[in-house]
Formats: C-alpha cells, structure tokens, sequence
C-alpha cells in the first residue's frame, strides 16, 4: 500500500514537530497606541528562516524553535519594526505579547503616518483590497464619506449610479458580494435608497475586500467578500471623535473599563427639521431620517481568554402622506448582536467562538386612492461559528471552523386587503471549512483549502476548493494566483439603480443553488516602501444564475422560487486590472484601470441570446490622490468609465392592450442591453483644513462632487405619444457642493 | 498642481461628447408583421389586425404602417374561416362566415403576405367563466354590506338598481365566479360608460395635467382570482357614473404578453429605471403582436359621488 504509506509520512511530516525539545513563542500583538489587534503581523526569526502571522485577533504562534538565543523580528508596514533578542529552553511556551508603535514617517517637513494593518494578506491572497479608514475619510464624496463609495473607486469594481452604493465587484451584482460587519452579515448595508451605506466611517477599524477568490474560511456568494471590522476601543485612555456633515451629526466614544475595552457610536441624519419646513409651505415633500448605532465591548477574562460583545442597529424611515386616502411609507433596517469568545486552548491552538444574531426587515406599506398595498420581508440569521488556528508548525497554520445558520425569511405582500404572496422559510444551513497556510519554501506560499456546506432548503450539498499561491519571483516582487468554487443559496431582489426595500429570498428546492469557479493569476511589485504597482487577471464561469423575474405574476398562494426568478442562467466574468499606489509622502494616491467583459444567458430572457448586465463596463480609470501641504489637504478623485449598457428600441409599431382594447403605440425593445450610455466620467475635489478646537485635532472639509458637473446619463425612455418616437435620457447629479467638520480629543 | 488639475479637466470635457439623433435607438427592426387578433368565447371570431413595424426614428402612422393584400385564414378544429380584407379601413380582416368562438377549443392563425413571408399563430380558448355574485363588503370586517344584481338578473338595467348605486370610496366591491377554471391568470377591466361625468379624485398633490391623464378604461396585470374572489381596487375608478366591471380567463398568449408587456401594468416587481423595457412575450412565428383568447363576465354598477 505505498500511497497510504505515503499519506502517513505526509501526516507526520504535517503534524509532527520536527525537533524534539522544541520551543514555542506565541502570544498577542496589539497597536500600543490604542491596544487594538493587529492581525497579519510579520513574526520572523531570521537566522532560522522561521516565522509567521497573528491572526485575525492579533494571535501568533511559532513552534519548533530549537532552545537558545534567536533574534526576533516583528514587522507591520506602517508601524515600527522592533527587533529583539529572547532566549528559549528546551520544551518551553514562551508567552510574549508586543504592542507596535505607529511609525511616523519624516518626508522633508511633512510627517505621513500610514498603517496599513492588513498588508501581509494583500502579499499573500489575489484579488484583495485593503482601504485605510483615514483614506476613506479623506476622499471627496457627496455629504460625508462613506465606506461603499468609496471602494467604487478601486479597480474592478462599479457603481451603479450617483445614487447607488452599491458594489458591483468584478462582473458579479450586489448579491454576489458578501459583506460582513464584524464576521455577521448585513444583508441591506445601505441607507438613504442606498446613497450612503450603513457603515459609520469613526467606527471602522479595517476594511478588507476580497474581489474574488477568497478563501474557504467564507463562503455564500458567488462573488467577493467584503469584511469590514469595527473599532474595538482604546484601551488606554477615553477619547473620541465625529463629525457634522450637511445631512448627519455622528459621534464616536471610546475608553478603557476593566480589562478591555468599549467604543459607542451613533450617527443620525437631520434633514427632519428642513423637510418639516418645506412640507409646511405648501411642497409636497417626504418625512425622511436615518440612524445607525454602533457597540462594541470587550473583556481580557484571563491570559486565555477573552470576551467581545458588538451590536450594531440602523433604520431607515420614510414617509410621504400626500393625502388622506394617498400615502407611502417605508421602513428598513438591520440589527446585529454579537458574542465572541476568544480562547487559547495551547500555546498552538487558538479558538474563537461567535454567536451572532442579525436581523434585516423591511416593510413598504402605500395607499394609492383610497386602495391599500402592504409589501413586507425580514431575514433572521442567528448563526453559531467556531474557528480555529492550529500552529502545527512554523510553516503550517491550519485554520479550520464550523458553522451552523438558522434562518428565517418572510415575505408577504398584501393587495386591496388581500394577501397576493405569503413565503415563510426556515431553512438551516451548516458549514465547515478547513483550510493550510504552508510557507512551502521561503519564497512559495500556499494556502489550501476546502469547504462544506449543506442547505436544508432543497437539501443542497456543496464542496468548495479553494487555493491560492503567493510565489516571490524576486524581492518585492510577486506572482499570486488563486482559484476556487463558490455557491449562493440566497438570493437578492433589487434593482439595478438603487438600494432601498431590497428583499432576500433563499432559493427553495425548485432552484439550483448558483454557482462560480473563479481563477485569477496577478503580478504584484512593491517598487519601493512609496510604490506599489500590480496587475492582476480574472475568469469567473457561472452557472445555475438566478435572476428576478420582472414579469413575475406575484399572485400566489404557494410561490416557489422558480416562479419569482428566471433560472438556468449561465454567464462569465473575465478582466484585467492593473493598479499603481504611492502610499507615502506628500502625494499618496492611486490609480486604477480595469478592462472587463461580462455576460449572462437566460433560456427565458432576450430570446436565449447572451447579453451583457447593465453594470458591464469594457474600461474603467479612477484616480484618487491627496496632497498634504502643512495644515491642508488637497484631494482629487477622477473617475472615467464605459456607457452602462442598455435596451434600446429597435422599431414602433401599434397593438391593442387585449382587457381593454386601447390602441396602443409602443416601442418593440431591440436585444436586451444590446446599446451604450455615454461615457460615464466625473471629477471631485476636496480640501480640508487641521485646526485645534478647544484643545482636541480638528478638521474643515469643502468638498465638491461632480467639479465640472457632468450630468452622466442614467437611463432612457421612450416616449410614444407623439408620431415621432422620442427617447428621453434621464441623468444623474449635476455638481453638488458639500462642506463639514471632523473632530477628534 | 493647478496646471495638472487644469489639463484633466481639460482632458475630461473632451471626451464628453453630445448625442447624436439617432443614436439611441438599437439595431432596426422595421417591417416585421405585427398581428392583432384577440378571441372571445361565445362572441364572433374577431377581425384580423395585420401591420408591420416601422422605424423608431421615423413618424409613425396607421396608414403607412398598415399590410394590405395579405391571404388570412383560422382554423378551428376542421374548419377553415377565411378573411377578406375590410377595403374601408386597410390592414383590417374580417371574417368570410359569422362563426362564434367556442370555448376550450384550439385556433389557428396563417397568414400568408404578399411578399411570401407566412406569419402563424394558435391559441386554446379557455372554458366559460361566470360571475355569480357581486357583493359590497365592510373594508373593515370584510363581510358583506349588500349583494348587488347582475346581468343575468336586470340586464343593462342593473345601472339603475338601488343595490347597485355605491358610494365612492366606500366598501370593497368583489365579484364571485362560479369555479376557478384551468387558465394561468385572470385580467380584470374596468370601464366607466359615461362621456363626461364628474372626475372623482380630488387630490391636492396632482396637478391638472396629471387629472386629465385619468382615463375612463383601465386594465389589472395578471391575477389569480383565488377561492373565486376578485376585488375591485379603488385606485382603478377616478370618475363618477356607470361603470362595468369584467374578469377576462385569459389564455397562456395573453398571458404571456400582458406579463411581459412594457407599456402594460407589468408583473409584481421590477419596472424601474429602464429594467422592464424589454421584449414582450409574442408567441407568433413569424411576426410579433398578439393571437390570444379569453372567455370574460362582467357586472355593472354606478360609483356616486
């Protein structure tokens, strides 16, 4: 039996220490500026070749070390190296925790201080992005910045509109993104019909975006991954920060409390007062305000052990009452309760435990004359997650996990005092994953994974392999290459120009669960600590695509989810990106190109002819750049991209609408997308000013969206009332001027 | 910096270019057969509406638009109904022989064009549909106030009998057919019969221009009409007088077309921002346009003011 004898030495050479009396050095390394973690931080022990990563909770671990005097090399681009001498005996758990001090970087009179906390996971995994909070803070954006907008910028990824915050990642939709506030999903990260997202900018600690290719660690969409991490606290000293934009006041607070830490923030909009104003002249304009909240505690129960509790709650609310027997209101929001229990079982096995709730509701209730409609949906995940690293060697760290989702969904749309639609379910799904980061050589990294997942709707079981290789060709310089397959048992119903009211829908044993395979092969250069240049491909096949059916009847008792989507859909997303940064100095910034294709193919739609998504663009530049000079910075982001596509109408003919027997004149819609919008191109500038304020950091911003006020076309219509057929464009925001104040003590 | 910010604005107002006319409509489609043909069970077979599709760019008339001198002919079962075409009004056909439409019976459309092209249909009518109650309910309670008359009771009389006088806005009116029969939806219409009477929406948001877009006819998107119920929405009467109110049992093509239909009522969802104008569902080969049948029922009442 030579291959089982094969496996055995496999599994030895795996999980057997490789020197006898060996040492282990582990422990937790935090920010000494605020004792935040620090994930992805270099631990390397030159002289041995040995080293590796903290993990997600700034958790590391290095077995194997021969007993006597190492070196020790900490490192974390944007924070001081340190370099230290420990002495390790036989057998020993050395527990050494380290706070990095933030490195402030002297570039002739200007101090630049960068902290880029996930930098090693960018050297390591294809497709990922990282956006610095204080970057995001700084771009020019339309009210205040924001989270969503302002990843619309990198390469690869589109906005749908002015208006929309949503992610259109590498050819995939909105609900082909996944995105995580704090390891739980929010399934309508969006406020203002999705003008803002729901991430509060002072609460957010670290923002990775995996655009494609993510590894087994997640899973449940077909696309990217956004993970998104709050501030946990200072853990040294209270202090806080916020801000007072055209529309919202937000306030952040933040100090030590026993052995850890809590941080509280709160935004809210204060347009109620002005719409208040103008409804009492006579216009007929909506009651609207958002709010979002955001919590996060934290306890050290031990040396082992360690609590952290975070909620997060948002609503959206509006309502327009245009008469007595004519009104619109709409209400939607998400809620998050967070448990998570961190746990050293040994020096080489780290645990974290989460039990999350979250909630997503949104209820539409109208009366149109007199005639009442009632649209309501909820999503219920409370979800149970255990992750583990196991340090089974300096060059092997095995992570593997379990999750179990109960899910509730409800959808109920009542017509004229009659229920149309009543969908209730309660599926469950169950995930496990188990996945090896092996250092196969000093210049080779691989990360070797496969996950699990079992849905009880349809009784849906999936294998997911997933790989990703880091290989570097020469100093700085890397070839990254990935692949794996990934599937979506929920599906989201929105449209295509803005997010409000979305509904999630799980596909019910009537529908194949959608599928990808994703590859992507990169070249990553860091030229130097200033530049960073890469380039990186994508091929994503897809199949089993669902997609909202436009022309559903919502009429029926016992709706499945092949009445509400057109399924069988095929499709593939391929690209190109290239991405240059200067991340330090006086002028840091980037730019960003993406050359993309993308397509779908519905036996029901457009006559059975592949046709590109509205959100198919073949070129797409963005810069983003700021200038710091003394007390101010100057930014610039340019966004240049191809005409969104769509249907445009091919001839004009008449026929009658068959009820009532109207002579109609109608456009006969030419092939589905099959036509362009003009070139979608916009400038944005923006200035702020550092003052001191009562003794704490402040900040003046004006920013100006839309400089030269462009009015990008958003869509047509065609209008036959006259002989002449005339399309109208419609189109999106001419210049808006926005100005504010950010603060901080 | 102020001349590098200068030479992209520069770099960026080039490139915006104006629309040319023209330039937003797709790849022509002009000169396909555009049929009309709308079956009733029990009425007489229809007339034959034949067309074709002109260019989105150029004015569009009846006339220009009209396909005349075609050979038309609907086969129901074995027989062969011929069309001549109306020499008042062209592109209008009508029937050799005055034959009834039968119910759950398969139709068969050819046409054959001058020019060769053979354009083909067929549609299975529906079973008979009955109205057999009409009740004003409490919005409230959902029970009923009063049973109004029907047809088959008054006949047109039924306009002026006290049971059937409703006060706007007051009470939900529904109709109770006889069974469910087998057909994919239901379509309700409503018609009010008067020429001028009085416009009962009194909204203060609207605008003149958007009352006098009310019109006096409207039309449901698919529906199913479960446990035999079909509610009357308010929203659907904007003008005082008589009223006749119809459930159309529609077949899988008019089905099909009012779903998919842009410039209808559309379905359930979507709709917005350009994402339903797409191509309706025609089921011709051929050409486009509709070949369908219903079997319908109506009641009538007048709405006060």
């Amino acid at each position: 039996m030579p291959g089982t004898k094969l496996l055995y030495t496999a599994l030895l050479a795996v999980f057997v220490p490789a020197i006898l009396n060996a040492a282990t050095l582990n422990g937790f390394i935090k920010d000494a500026s605020d004792g935040e973690s620090l994930p992805n931080t270099t631990i390397a022990l030159p002289a041995l070749k040995m080293g590796t990563l903290s993990n997600a909770s700034g958790y590391y671990a290095i077995t194997g070390l021969p007993p006597g005097r190492h070196v020790v090399v900490i490192s974390h681009i944007g924070y001081r190296t340190q370099l230290d001498t420990l002495d390790l005996i036989a057998d020993q758990a050395l527990r050494w925790n380290i706070n990095l001090s933030v490195e402030s970087i002297r570039l002739q009179e200007e101090t630049v201080i960068i902290a880029d906390r996930l930098g090693e996971e960018f050297r390591q995994q294809t497709g990922f992005s990282v956006l610095q909070a204080q970057d995001m803070q700084q771009m020019p954006a339309v009210g205040e910045s924001d989270l969503l907008r302002s990843l619309q910028l990198l390469p690869g990824i589109q906005a749908a509109s002015d208006i929309s915050s949503g992610l259109y990642v590498r050819g995939g939709g909105p609900d082909q993104t996944r995105i995580l506030l704090d390891q739980v999903p929010l399934y309508n990260p969006s406020h203002a019909f999705g003008f803002f997202s729901t991430f509060n900018p002072d609460a957010i600690k670290d923002v990775s975006l995996y655009k494609g290719v993510y590894p087994a660690a997640y899973g449940g969409n077909l696309g990217a991954l956004l993970d998104v991490q709050n501030r946990e606290g200072n853990r040294q000293t209270l202090s806080g920060r916020g801000g007072l934009s055209l529309i919202s006041g937000r306030l952040l607070l933040e100090g030590p409390i026993g052995t850890g830490a809590w941080m509280l923030s709160g935004r809210r909009t204060y347009l109620d007062p002005v719409l208040s104003a103008v409804r009492a002249s006579g216009a007929n304009v909506p009651s609207y305000y958002f709010y979002d909240f955001n919590g996060k505690f934290s306890q050290r129960l031990g040396p082992s052990d360690e609590l952290v509790i975070s909620t997060y709650f948002g609503q959206d609310v509006l309502d327009f009452d245009l008469d007595a027997e004519t009104f619109f209101a709409l209400n939607w929001g998400n809620r998050t309760l967070t448990g998570r229990w961190s746990h050293l079982f040994s020096p080489t096995l780290f645990g974290r435990f989460i039990a999350a709730f979250s909630t997503y509701e949104s209820d539409t209730s109208l009366s149109f004359f007199d005639t009442p409609v009632l649209f309501d949906n909820s999503v219920r995940d409370l979800s149970f997650k255990a992750d583990f690293d196991y340090y089974v060697q300096a060059d092997h760290t095995i992570a593997a996990g379990l999750l179990l989702t109960d899910y509730k969904f409800t959808f109920r749309q009542t017509f004229n005092q009659r229920q149309q639609l009543d969908l209730n379910q309660e599926p469950w799904l169950m995930a496990a994953y188990v996945q090896d980061d092996w250092q196969a050589t000093p210049l080779m990294h691989l990360r070797l994974g496969s996950r699990f997942s079992y849905f009880t709707a349809g009784q849906r079981l999936s294998l997911e392999p997933r790989f990703s290789l880091s290989y570097e060709l020469q100093p700085g310089l890397r070839l990254k290459t990935g692949g794996g397959v990934y599937h979506q048992y929920l599906q989201l119903v929105t449209t295509e120009g803005f997010s409000g009211g979305d509904y999630w829908l799980p596909l019910d044993a009537s529908v194949k669960p959608s599928r990808s395979y994703q590859t992507a092969l990169g070249l990553d250069w860091e030229v130097s600590s200033r530049y960073r240049l890469s380039a990186e491909t994508y091929y994503t096949d897809m199949d089993q695509l669902a997609l909202l059916d436009n022309n559903t009847v919502a009429d029926s008792e016992e709706t499945r989810s092949t009445d509400l989507f057109v399924t069988d859909g095929t499709g593939y997303a391929a690209g190109l990106e290239l991405f240059a940064e200067r991340r330090l100095g006086r002028l840091r910034g980037w730019l960003g190109y993406t050359l993309g294709w993308t397509r779908r193919q519905f036996p029901e739609l457009n006559r059975g002819r592949t046709f590109p998504p509205k959100y198919d663009r073949r070129h797409d530049i963005s810069l983003n750049s700021s200038y710091r000079q003394s007390k101010w910075t100057w930014n610039l982001s340019l966004v240049y991209a191809t005409g969104q596509a769509f249907t445009p109408a091919g001839a004009r003919y008449t026929l009658r609408a068959p009820a009532t027997g109207l002579f109609t004149d109608r456009a006969l819609p030419a092939d589905r997308n099959s036509a362009r919008l003009l070139p979608y191109h916009r400038l944005d500038v923006g200035a702020r000013r550092a003052f001191g304020l009562w003794g704490s950091e402040a900040e003046f911003y004006l920013q100006i969206f839309n400089l030269y006020s462009r009015r990008n076309e958003w869509f047509v219509q065609y209008d036959t009332d006259e002989p002449e057929t005339d399309p109208k464009v419609v189109k999106m925001l001419p210049i808006v001027p926005t100005f504010g104040l950010d603060f901080k003590f | 910096m102020t001349h590098y910010l200068a030479w992209i604005i520069a770099l960026f107002c080039a490139c915006a270019a104006d629309r040319q006319p023209g330039e937003l409509f797709g790849p022509l489609e002009d000169d396909l057969v555009v049929v009309d043909v709308q079956l009733i069970v029990d009425a007489p077979l229809p007339p034959v509406h034949l067309s074709r599709t002109l260019a989105p760019g150029t004015t569009y008339t009846a006339a220009a638009a009209a396909l005349s001198g075609a050979v038309v002919a609907i086969r129901q079962a074995d027989q062969i109904i011929d069309y001549t075409e109306d020499p008042e009004d062209p592109g209008r056909y009508l029937p050799t022989a005055s034959v009834a439409t039968l119910p759950a019976t398969l139709y068969r459309l050819e046409v054959l064009l001058t020019d060769g092209r053979q354009v083909k249909a067929q549609t299975h009518t529906p079973d008979r549909l009955q109205i057999t109650q009409l009740l004003l309910l409490d919005e409230e309670t959902l029970l009923p106030r009063r049973e109004l008359k029907l047809f088959a009771e008054l006949g047109e009389a039924v306009y002026y009998a006290p049971e059937n006088q409703i006060f706007y806005q007051q009470g939900l009116l529904e109709a109770r057919v006889a069974e469910e029969i087998d057909i994919p939806a239901y379509q309700l219409a409503i018609f009010n019969l008067e020429e001028d009477s009085a416009l009962l929406i009194d909204a203060d948001f609207l605008e003149e221009d958007d009352l006098a877009e009310f019109e006096r006819k409207g039309a449901s998107p698919p529906l199913a009409v479960r446990k035999g119920q079909a509610r009357l929405p308010w929203f659907a009467v904007a003008f005082a007088g008589r009223h006749k109110f119809k459930i159309y049992a529609v077949d899988e093509n008019w089905y099909d077309f009012i779903r998919t239909d842009p410039d209808g009522n559309g379905g359930g969802f979507g709709g917005l921002l350009g994402d339903q104008f797409q191509r309706p569902t025609f089921n011709i080969e051929g050409g486009i346009g509709l070949f369908a049948s219903a079997s319908v029922d109506s009641v009538g009442f007048t709405v006060l003011p």
